[in-house]
């Protein structure tokens, strides 16, 4: 039973709960059970609110209105990365930094999901300050992937990938500077949205570089994301398209810019292949080179992140982990005016997006050229963040949703590409990435 | 200047206490990133020397 309750999507849990056949106190007990036996192994979680979750569970179950509409997440659990302030918990941001004091209010999101109706179970693991890569110098164990603990959870947000891969909740929010919602989605096997720059509230939340973050959901399905961004960006559902869409494929990326693994290449050509067969129109779209915009990314991302992190760099280096502290200090040595020629330079780079995206309903592109590798294989760790695809739409701002497509990797890891949409379009690119998941049977 | 006394006139002397090879390569993967920028992207420089503030 608990594995049944544990492996509903969010929209099955939702309906299940407003027809009254599932209780909100048996689901969030069926959760926390799973969490107990099998977190020790994976450390989704950095922090666990299961007397709280119980509490506030039999409350929804006690004072359930009898009449009228229930909030629309009403008894759906969820967990949140933790640079989300949660009132009374400590935001640590995976990081021996942060003070220990707890937050004395909600991050907007989780008082959006709150007054939805959702129930918070906990805080989740991430690379420290949401940059560099699993570590084993820090309090907290390195999140691991739940198909095989033995690998990677993806970067950044990889407790929010792990968290639902393993099944212990059906919702998590993450956040996506240089794609670090789009990379635990894939690695995991699930679905995560990067929204629209700005259409997610970011307030409570701990930056790591202003112009580029954003914060986003994570679920099993496309429709529960879209159930999410409900509440979060206050969008209206839309039907998917009923006709085939007009794709335009991003291959230059991972076939030109990078050298993308045998297994890699071949899953996003089947993918490819099987949205053809679906009726999709494709079209080859060729954008600047990937170098072009990790280059400007990857500028702006340091040198705004350390102008955060200046003063603890400066007194207490000692406290980060080796590798955040390296990746931090990068910002150290990119001047003002390099800055701003990287912020030129994204005018120019989000505009060929735009244009791109005239012609067709939405663009499809890989989220890496290689697939998830060993935790504990620091080359591999390096190679895989140096074949990411994922800044170009943090550096022009599109909405891009990562899902996965089915294959697997040699050794047996979820592969996944991302679809981008039109800017301030995720209802569309929701809508879209619907039409794509049914068509092909993601 | 040296990358470690680019990392001192920073304020950054404990950084390279602790691991002078990582601020090495802080400073190397600096200077990589920012020599991927397009170079034909008008600099804030030139940029400034075409600004035309308005009239008030």
């Amino acid at each position: 039973m608990t594995d049944t309750l544990a492996r509903l999507t969010l929209v099955a849990a939702r309906d299940a709960i407003r027809r009254g056949e599932l209780c909100p106190v048996e689901y969030v007990d069926a959760l926390l059970d799973r969490i107990a036996v099998e977190d020790g192994t994976i450390h989704a979680f950095t922090q666990l609110t299961a007397e709280r979750a119980r509490t506030r569970a039999k409350k929804l179950r006690d004072e359930r209105p009898r009449n009228g509409a229930l909030p629309s997440l009403f008894g759906v659990p969820y967990a949140v990365k933790d640079v989300l302030d949660v009132e009374g918990l400590p935001t640590t941001c995976h990081s021996r930094l942060m003070p220990t004091t707890p937050a004395r209010r909600n991050a907007r999101v989780v008082e959006q999901l709150d007054q939805a109706g959702a129930i918070l179970l906990g805080k989740l693991g991430l690379y420290e300050f949401a940059i560099g890569g699993p570590t084993f110098d820090l309090p907290w164990p390195p999140v691991r992937n739940p198909h095989n603990t033995d690998y990677v959870a993806g970067s950044s947000s990889s407790g929010s990938g792990a968290a639902l891969a393993a099944h212990f909740v059906p919702l998590t929010i993450g956040t996506d500077t240089g794609g670090s919602i789009r990379s635990p989605a894939t690695i995991n096997g699930v679905v995560g949205l990067k929204p629209s720059y700005g259409a997610v509230s970011r307030d409570g939340v701990f930056p790591l570089a202003h112009s580029l973050d954003t914060v986003g959901p994570l679920a099993r399905t496309v429709g529960d994301v879209a159930a999410a961004m409900g509440v979060l960006a206050g969008l209206q559902p839309r039907q998917a398209p009923t006709n085939p869409l007009r794709i335009g494929i991003v291959r230059h990326f991972h076939e030109r810019d990078l050298v993308p693994s045998p297994d890699m290449a071949a899953a996003i050509d089947d993918a490819v292949a099987r949205l053809a067969a679906a009726g999709a129109e494709l079209v080859e779209i060729e954008l600047p080179p990937l170098q072009q915009f990790n280059a400007v990314g990857w500028t702006i991302l340091f040198a705004e992140a350390y102008a955060i992190h200046r003063t603890w760099l400066q007194q207490r280096p000692e406290r980060y982990g080796a590798q955040a502290r390296e990746v931090l200090l990068t910002g150290a040595f990119i001047d003002a005016a390099d800055y701003l020629r990287a912020q030129q330079s994204r005018v120019a780079l989000t505009g060929a997006v735009a244009q791109a995206l005239r012609g067709v309903d939405l663009l499809l592109a890989a989220v890496s050229a290689l697939p998830p590798c060993r935790i504990d294989d620091p080359a591999s760790i390096k190679a895989l963040l140096a074949a990411s695809i994922r800044m170009p739409f943090n550096v022009s701002g599109h909405p891009a949703l990562a899902l996965p497509v089915g294959g697997v990797s040699d050794a047996g890891l979820p592969l996944g590409v991302q679809l981008i949409g039109r800017q301030g379009g995720d209802d569309a690119l929701l809508a879209g990435a619907a039409w794509v998941q049914s068509a092909v049977s993601l | 200047m040296t990358p470690l006394q680019l990392a001192r006139s920073k304020g950054l002397e404990l950084a390279v206490e602790i691991d002078p090879d990582a601020v090495r390569r802080a400073v190397e993967a600096a200077r990589r990133f920012v020599a991927g920028l397009d170079p034909d992207v008008p600099g804030p420089t030139e940029f400034a020397l075409r600004y035309i503030p308005e009239d008030p």
